[in-house]
């Protein structure tokens, strides 16, 4: 990969593989360290895919791998994280968002990851479980319960 | 009042419905059911919101980070590379085992 493949790549998806990350890590520095993290990591492949959905894809699944490799290493960041969440988590810049930004916080990683796959992304069922290593059917049941558990708790603060 | 009103689709079907594109049969009850289409409506709220959520921009500092990147001359690639690889070179394999025989060499004439 030549410098110009490289910055073209950081262009194109850069922001986005930013707010992936956040949406994982919901804390802006540690994302910072895993943003670099993940280009230093393409920087050093020879190749990347051709064609661009599948480049795409494969973007994602390499940033979501580091930022899992990242937490689970960093044993001291899981304890911070555990002793100080509410410091950990940052609000988004959305100053509409807070409250449901706070209750997506509280899912799981896999279930976040798949939200913003979804419906931020675009991506399909089937493309998730691609990514996300796990079959369409599970990516498709995650989605509905954690939508499901979204709507109730929204009904809920609305009471 | 008609099959279609009683038998609603299940919670899962709806969210799908929501979501995605339903089925026939599902978006004729949600035509006539009320109690369906404001779970759907709440579903697509919710996604909604979720999908309205601002990206960041990366910040600047960041970004100049990542484009120096691009100055580096991947030396961490090229050691694991030459590790990986530095036996399948015939010269590099040659140059060991001279290196080894006269090592050989050199341990056997101390010792005798």
């Amino acid at each position: 990969m030549n410098e110009h493949v490289f910055r073209n790549l950081y262009h194109e998806h850069g922001r986005n593989l930013y707010n992936f990350i956040l949406w994982i890590t919901s804390n802006r520095s540690i994302c910072e360290d895993i943003l670099q993290e993940v280009f230093v990591k393409i920087w050093r492949c020879e190749t990347v895919p051709p064609d661009p959905e599948e480049l795409r894809r494969w973007l994602l699944t390499v940033t979501r791998h580091t930022c899992l490799d990242f937490l689970r290493k960093s044993s001291r960041f899981a304890r911070f994280r555990n002793k100080y969440q509410e410091e950990w988590f940052e609000p988004p810049s959305d100053p509409d968002a807070p409250f449901l930004w706070a209750e997506l916080q509280n899912l799981p990683e896999i279930e976040r990851s798949i939200l913003y796959l979804h419906l931020k992304i675009g991506h399909t069922y089937s493309e998730i479980a691609g990514m996300l290593d796990l079959t369409e059917n599970l990516v498709r049941v995650r989605a509905f319960r954690t939508l499901k558990r979204l709507r109730e708790t929204l009904i809920k603060k609305e009471i | 009042m008609n099959s279609t009103m009683t038998n609603h689709p299940t919670e899962e079907a709806l969210v799908e419905c929501a979501l995605n594109v339903g089925d026939g049969k599902i978006l004729a009850h949600i035509e006539q059911c009320s109690q369906c289409s404001d779970y759907i409506e709440e579903v697509r709220t919710v996604s909604r919101d979720i999908a309205a959520i601002d990206d960041e921009p990366v910040p600047e500092r960041l970004a100049s980070k990542i484009l120096a990147i691009a100055h580096c001359k991947r030396p961490e690639n090229f050691v694991m590379t030459f590790l990986q690889t530095w036996y399948n070179n015939p010269f590099l394999i040659g140059l060991a085992t001279v290196g080894a025989i006269l090592l050989l060499y050199a341990v056997l004439s101390l010792h005798m």
